[in-house]
């Protein structure tokens, strides 16, 4: 398998999901309960649910439909037992 | 072999792949939570929603399955390569199966509950290689 392009595209995708998880509590202060995107560390669209949120990132190109980082920011904390 | 991750939200550890699902035409990253806890790798609801899996294409579980999320559908998705960052290069696990899951919301809150649920690397994967964590030295690494 040729994953030159694999690898680049998820090393795109994991300085946008780190960068995510790095500001999570700031983010949902901002966006509760919400959908966000984020390619280059910018967000690119957020919405109440995944087909809205990608309406708008089709919207901006849709070649990034179910390419970006995405993060659900519930507005409660919530206790995750797994 | 060895797959770098991280510490993220919640202060818990994290890996991303990409995951290939050719006979689905899927070629998407997703993050993953390391969870030893978790019998199967499982593909949650936000990420199957933003993967745009299409359930009718694939084979339903009829136990279904639990996890911290309640009682939720189980599918199988067939011939899965998922491709990791490794230090030497990339990593590529093939798996025969993969579990996707989707749970029952009836409230607003069950949904947003629902969403904020996790994709999760689990034992099937995990127990394949030496597993690594140490939030002191905020290490999560997968080596083998």
């Amino acid at each position: 398998m040729k994953n030159g392009s694999v690898l680049r595209e998820l090393r795109k995708f994991e300085r946008d999901s780190s960068w995510i998880h790095r500001r999570f509590e700031d983010l949902r202060k901002r966006y509760p309960n919400e959908l966000i995107a984020v390619r280059g560390g910018k967000i690119i669209a957020h919405a109440k649910s995944v087909p809205e949120l990608h309406a708008k990132v089709r919207r901006l190109n849709p070649r990034l439909v179910g390419k970006v980082a995405i993060e659900f920011l519930p507005k409660e904390d919530q206790l995750l037992i797994l | 072999m060895r797959i770098r991750g991280e510490w993220g939200a919640h202060e818990a550890p994290y890996v991303r792949a990409v995951l290939i699902c050719p006979s689905l035409g899927i070629r998407s990253p997703l993050t993953f939570l390391v969870d030893s806890g978790a019998t199967r790798t499982a593909i949650l609801d936000h990420d199957a929603q933003n993967l745009m899996i299409p359930y009718d294409k694939l084979t339903r579980q009829p136990q279904g399955a639990v996890g911290v999320g309640g009682m939720a559908e189980a599918f199988l998705m067939r011939a899965i390569d998922l491709v990791f960052q490794a230090d030497s290069g990339s990593h590529v696990e093939r798996l025969l199966t993969i579990q996707v899951l989707r749970h029952p919301t009836r409230t607003e809150r069950e949904r947003h509950a629902v969403l904020a649920l996790p994709s999760v690397l689990g034992r099937d994967f995990l127990n394949k290689y030496e597993l690594r964590l140490n939030h002191k030295k905020r290490l999560v690494a997968i080596e083998g």
